[in-house]
């Protein structure tokens, strides 16, 4: 075995007693930072997170929503649809960080007993969670940040860069309630069944809440349950795009903020009562 | 023989330091399963305490009573004075579990280095990894890492914050003997530095060279508590090794012999009543020698309390 060296950080704690144990704010502000740092190193060493989730949907906006939808007549007859597909796609972009981001890896660390570990250890209360939704979000501004600058270069849209800039901020900052579905998934089923339950959330998020194409009547008044609908919602407000039946913003706030703490409290529930 | 040994230290000792982690009559079911009954265990500061017992006699459970994993039917658990379900009470701790898999995309170093991050006055992560012998793991991504590897650098994470109670569940299990002998050295090295630890383990022989006092559970009881040395007091059997021509199956039939056999020209007796067996193997080999009469081992002792709990 080795000689142990201390370095200035393995000095003898210097308060004797139960207290050489308390942990000053900087210490915990510490520890949040390094779970944080830790999640996000560890997620960005996963190809198979970082490419479909984070860096395929800036070449799927360009794909489906510049090249093949801006050659229909439609779009030319009606450019604020560019902006409409922008804010659409940006809204998927957003999605999957914190859907799949959230929930798979929890399901999984779940059932590795990593958790388990945690909550014996005296990690700060909730700094896991905290990491990753936090990664979550800097992986949904790189995602929804890189359709952006394709929108910016080629996507024939009418907005200022501030607009762009706000309605990646707003998508970012409302992206807590689909990760809230993720961690609630993540929490109750097992790392094998989540990313498939995942799943059938996320197409439907995506597809039955009008992000793409107008929805029939029958669907539409069903969109409103999607929490990407609301996103989507906010995100056109900035962009000041208008069309009847749009719901008020102020609504899309107050429904994203429900989402957010009725499945965020379910799972927090979850794991404090079995872990 | 009466192996109900009760806790044998009282939770305050006469020393007046109290005990570091405590579990009063606490009982567990799992459904209709009866993972603790009634458990008194105390931790005494400075001491390494061995939990020992069959699978399924409750010491994983109580560990993770006292991590606040779980929580008791009945009873009371206390972890530094206070709830285990405080972090405040888990910061003066370090855990190593039977079967937690860390973050595989990390290296060695990191995966310490947030488990530093928990504490108020960890070690560097790079001294924990030197600790435990794993400094040159440090840069290797975790998943990278064998089976005893992982357990090195989950070691390095259960000492890292400087703890003074350790628990240890199951530490040596997949380790060369190399890397044992490393951890033992670093328990050792702990405890001399205050440190308690509560260990569980199914190498006996480990219990036997490390542990200040030992605990034997079965079906959720606490059986037997001692040194080493009372434990194996606790039981009467006594090992008879010697070289003999006598056949191990006529041996097998005497009285008071619970197991013979051969191991080449040695004879190996396992017997309850010693010298009447030895008398009677002196008298029907003339030519016995190389006699060796020793009492029962921690594992001779094990099997046969357990045996009887049973």
């Amino acid at each position: 075995m080795n000689a142990v060296t201390l370095s200035p950080l393995d000095a003898v704690p210097p308060v004797s007693g139960k207290n050489r144990y308390a942990m000053s704010w900087a210490r915990v502000l510490h520890a949040y930072l390094t779970e944080i740092r830790m999640e996000l190193t560890s997620a960005m060493r996963v190809p198979a997170f970082v490419i479909p989730i984070v860096l395929l949907p800036a070449p799927l906006y360009f794909l489906f929503g510049v090249i093949v939808a801006g050659a229909s007549p439609d779009a030319k007859a009606h450019p604020e649809i560019a902006n409409w597909l922008f804010t659409g796609f940006a809204t998927m972009a957003v999605l999957g960080p914190a859907l799949f981001g959230v929930g798979c890896s929890i399901a999984i660390e779940r059932d590795q007993g990593l958790l388990r570990l945690k909550r014996a250890m005296p990690s700060p209360s909730g700094a896991y969670l905290i990491a990753k939704i936090v990664m979550a979000m800097i992986f949904a501004t790189v995602a929804a940040g890189s359709v952006a600058v394709a929108a910016a270069l080629g996507g024939k849209i009418t907005l200022s860069a501030a607009q762009l800039v706000a309605i990646v901020a707003v998508l970012v900052a409302a992206s807590p309630a689909c990760a809230a579905i993720g961690l609630f998934i993540g929490t109750r089923f097992s790392g094998t069944a989540t990313p498939g339950l995942t799943n059938l959330v996320y197409f439907p998020a995506i597809y039955l809440s009008g992000l793409f194409f107008p929805l029939p009547k029958a669907l539409q008044r069903w969109s409103v349950i999607w929490p990407t609908q609301h996103m989507d919602r906010l995100a056109l407000a900035v962009a000041h795009f208008k069309a009847p039946g749009m719901l008020d913003p102020r609504l899309s706030v107050v429904v994203l903020m429900a989402v957010t703490l009725v499945f965020g409290g379910l799972a927090l529930r979850r794991l404090a009562r079995v872990g | 023989m009466d192996t109900r040994v009760q806790d044998s230290v009282p939770a305050m000792p006469v020393g007046g330091e109290p005990s570091l982690a405590e579990l009063h009559g606490v009982s567990k079911r799992y459904g209709k399963v009866v993972a603790l009954n009634g458990l008194d265990l105390s931790v005494h500061r400075g001491e390494l305490l061995a939990l020992l017992g069959p699978n399924g006699a409750g010491k994983t459970t109580a560990i993770s009573l006292w991590l606040g994993l779980v929580q008791p039917d009945e009873g009371k658990v206390t972890l530094r004075g206070s709830s285990p379900l405080e972090v405040q009470s888990r910061r003066g701790i370090g855990v190593m579990m039977q079967d937690a898999a860390l973050p595989p995309q990390l290296r060695a170093r990191e995966v310490v280095e947030l488990a530093c991050s928990y504490y108020a006055h960890p070690l560097s992560p790079d001294a924990a990894l030197d600790m435990v012998g794993a400094r040159s793991l440090a840069l290797r991504p975790y998943s990278k890492l064998s089976g005893g590897q992982k357990r090195q650098v989950q070691f390095a994470l259960a000492v890292c914050g400087q703890p003074e109670l350790l628990f240890l569940d199951e530490p040596s299990v997949g380790l060369d003997v190399q890397a044992r002998e490393a951890m033992w050295r670093a328990i050792r090295q702990l405890v001399a530095g205050g440190c308690s630890i509560v260990l569980t383990t199914h190498y006996l022989e480990e219990a036997e060279r490390l542990a200040d006092r030992v605990a034997v559970l079965a079906s959720g009881r606490l059986i037997a508590s001692g040194t080493v040395s009372e434990i194996r007091s606790l039981v009467s059997r006594k090992q008879i090794r010697c070289t003999s021509e006598m056949p191990a199956a006529a041996v097998r039939e005497w009285p008071g012999v619970t197991q013979a056999s051969r191991d080449g020209r040695h004879l190996q007796v396992t017997a309850i009543d010693a010298e009447n067996v030895l008398r009677r193997l002196l008298a029907a080999d003339p030519n016995l020698a190389d006699l060796e009469v020793r009492q029962a081992g921690l594992a001779e002792a094990f099997t046969e309390l357990t045996k009887e709990a049973a």
